[in-house]
């Protein structure tokens, strides 16, 4: 099965779309205001034409360089592509300032590698046997885990939980939208008008997508049209590959940040910004305590491989509950997951016990993914700061007639459903940009999309099951887990805003 | 400081009164064949979600307030704002009517200027239309040129007069490349000469206009020949029929 599944990807036109999607990664990474999730959401109509393992690896391919590529305009400008690439931005700065702008860029390059790889291997380690443990899930399970992850991804995606929990159920909502799972009957307005649209199958989850992440990034860049380009300093091509010996001895800070990016990536929500400043934290204290090493926050390559390995060791982590559990852990493979259920594949132990051979080409495809990282991020070391140079005013339009044209795409040959999608689109693309502005999360949305009619199905089948028995989910020795998970996720998120508030 | 209350927390309580409203509405609904009962309906769970959403909306709403003195936007911001609103509305209305072609390229147009001139301006609009229609004919010739190439390369192999692969995506992709750079050439030499003559005081606007005019032309060909020819998306042709 491991070599169906590599050879699933060792193909050419599967290699070709890799190399694409890293490239398309790291411009997406690197180009500030565009991020990761945005980058997936964009290409998700493209992995829609593919196969589904040449698709997957696609995604793959541009989350693992977009999550990396971020560093390079927080090292060349002192400005982050995405918030995944914050701390990376003192120790990168001050090697440009120092002339060590290549060796920053490859030494960001190398540590994204170790990152990905090392939490690949976590990944390929935990996702069965988590997977497995589902095994034991009845619908009650079903529903409470649902519930625990919307509530964690409410709780600690954005400041606010209230605003958290609100999008949550606004996306339920809107994934209630179309047909009753058990009757058949409509849940749609005016329904005697909009009968026969594609509106009775609910809403199109990639075209939600794209609207929440592509088009409402958009109006949100609006304000930075008017923004100068900073000058790009030269850089010196020949020393780029950091000194070998020097990776050697921080093994210590590589361990600790891979560590510390796989655990939070495996969390729901957290994601990588918060990684990156508990490694970058943690590093501090190995180096303080070492002879060896130069110290962090003055331009050293210290600086730039805690934070560099913890992002991307971030990608690894949150796969391990998005496969085995199908629940994100972060907004990034929420979108994945959606990408994989467009595809017909439901994450989860039905997943590992019936398509093992895709799951082999997911484990493949983000070890290609990382390679294809390094070689392009490091070969294109000379040609990523001229693409810093691109304005706003060329990039936004393309973003907002992609991720029209996406949307419209999916439908493949129907126009009036090609149309409907890019007013779903357009809609959303609305909603994220207002919700934004207002400091609302979007990936609680995201996952009731996702999660909605999942939570739903599997709480009207576990009361029935029980006879009407509401207390049910109280009877089950996992379910209270669950609840108590949930409910302890919502008291750290209050007790920390009210931390913060001191 | 003056402060007031938020408007979208306000969206949010009407939206939420809605749904309930609506869910209410609706009635319940129960699964086939439930003679023996236990299915808790299909209302429980949209009723309860909406009400959870009035309740938290609401205590968003009374607990937020809003510092209208730094949130308020910039005029200029605003005009982009609008135009790119009005864009974005009128691409989805146009399509069906103009067609993929023509909607986005016109759409696209449009805020490539807008976003490098911040807005549209009245003095400047003479020289947007021209651009606009420079633009249109010369995307109008690649993509002729591209069908009558296409249908030729594909009719020919029908017909075994010419091997298969000429008529391969790939190679069809290729050959309305080459057709794109060839006419972009001719564009960049035209331009060359025009740009000696001209006045100096609008330099600026001609490279933003002529900036437009190639970005959108060769986004637009790259977009239609990877959905159209690659992926076989059944894009509208809208007037241009042929």
């Amino acid at each position: 099965m491991f070599l169906e599944g590599f050879m699933q990807l060792f193909n050419m036109q599967t290699l070709i779309w890799m190399i694409i999607g890293s490239i398309l990664g790291i411009i997406l990474g690197a180009l500030p205001g565009l991020t990761a999730t945005m980058g997936i959401a964009l290409v998700v109509p493209i992995s829609f034409q593919l196969p589904a393992a040449t698709g997957i690896a696609l995604l793959l391919s541009v989350y693992c360089s977009a999550v990396s590529g971020a560093s390079i305009p927080a090292i060349l400008l002192g400005i982050p592509g995405n918030p995944n690439a914050i701390a990376t931005v003192e120790d990168g700065k001050k090697m440009t300032e120092k002339g060590l702008a290549g060796q920053a860029l490859g030494g960001a390059a190398v540590a994204s590698f170790i990152g990905g790889t090392g939490s690949m291997l976590c990944l390929i380690f935990f996702s069965p046997l988590i997977a497995k443990a589902t095994l034991a899930f009845g619908p009650a399970e079903k529903t409470t885990l649902a519930m625990v992850g919307l509530v964690i991804i409410a709780s600690v995606s954005g400041k606010s939980i209230v605003k958290g929990l609100f999008m949550g159920a606004l996306g339920m909502t809107l994934a209630f939208i179309g047909t009753d799972p058990f009757s058949g009957s409509l849940r749609i307005p005016f329904a005697n008008h909009l009968a026969h649209t594609p509106l009775t199958k609910g809403l199109d989850l990639t075209s939600s997508l794209i609207g929440l992440y592509g088009i409402s990034q958009v109006f949100l860049e609006l304000k930075n049209i008017k923004e100068k380009q900073q000058k790009i300093p030269e850089i010196n091509i020949d020393k780029v590959f950091p000194p070998f010996m020097k990776i050697i001895k921080m093994w210590k800070i590589i361990l600790s940040s891979l560590g510390i990016g796989t655990i939070i990536g495996a969390i729901p929500g957290t994601g990588a910004s918060i990684a990156v400043f508990l490694a970058y934290d943690s590093a501090k204290n190995i180096v303080d305590n070492s002879n060896t090493l130069e110290k962090i926050g003055t331009g050293t390559l210290e600086g730039i491989f805690a934070p560099e390995v913890a992002n991307n060791a971030v990608t690894g982590g949150a796969l391990i509950p998005a496969l085995s559990l199908g629940i994100p852990g972060d907004s990034a493979t929420a979108v994945l997951i959606g990408a994989l259920m467009i595809k017909g594949v439901a994450p989860g132990f039905q997943l590992f016990q019936q398509n093992m051979t895709l799951v082999y080409s997911i484990f493949i495809a983000i070890f290609f993914a990382n390679i294809f990282m390094i070689i392009f991020q490091i070969a294109g070391v000379r040609i990523y700061p001229k693409i810093l140079k691109v304005p706003r005013s060329i990039l936004l339009p393309l973003v907002l007639f992609l991720s029209y044209i996406g949307s419209y795409a999916i439908s493949g040959q129907a126009t009036s459903v090609g149309i409907y999608n890019m007013s779903i689109a357009l809609t959303m693309g609305f909603l994220g940009y207002f919700c934004k502005k207002d400091g609302y999360p979007l990936a609680p949305i995201v996952l009731g999309l996702i999660l909605g009619s999942m939570f739903e199905e599997n709480f009207r089948r576990a009361v029935k099951l029980a006879g009407g028995d509401y207390f049910t989910f109280f009877k089950k020795p996992i379910c209270i887990m669950f609840i108590v998970f949930a409910a302890l996720s919502i008291f750290l998120s209050v007790r920390r805003n009210k931390k913060g508030e001191k | 400081m003056s402060t007031k209350r938020k408007k979208l927390p306000l969206v949010f309580i009407f939206i939420s009164a809605l749904d309930i409203i609506y869910v209410v509405s609706l009635g319940n609904t129960y699964m086939l064949g439930d003679e023996i009962g236990g299915d808790p309906g299909g209302m429980l769970i949209p009723l309860t979600i909406g009400i959870l959403m009035f309740l938290l909306s609401t205590y968003i709403w009374l607990t937020e307030a809003n510092e209208i003195k730094n949130k308020k936007m910039e005029k200029s911001d605003k005009e982009l704002f609008i135009i790119t609103t009005i864009t974005a509305v009128l691409y989805v209305v146009m399509q069906r009517v103009l067609g993929f072609i023509l909607s986005t390229s016109i759409c696209m147009y449009i805020l490539f200027f807008a976003y490098q001139n911040n807005g549209l301006k009245k003095d400047k609009i003479g020289l947007f239309f021209s651009g606009m229609g420079i633009m249109e004919i010369e995307l109008l010739i690649i993509y002729t040129l591209g069908r009558i190439v296409t249908r030729y390369l594909i009719i020919q192999s029908k017909m075994n007069n010419i091997p298969l692969w000429l008529s391969s995506s790939p190679f069809i992709i290729f050959i309305n490349l080459i057709i794109l750079i060839a006419i972009l050439v001719l564009h960049t030499k035209i331009k060359n000469k025009i740009f000696n003559n001209i006045n100096s005081d609008n330099n600026e606007l001609f490279v933003s206009i002529n900036k437009a005019c190639v970005i959108t032309i060769t986004s637009i060909t790259i977009f239609y020949l990877i959905f159209k020819q690659l992926f076989l998306v059944n894009v509208i042709s809208g007037i241009i029929f042929w």
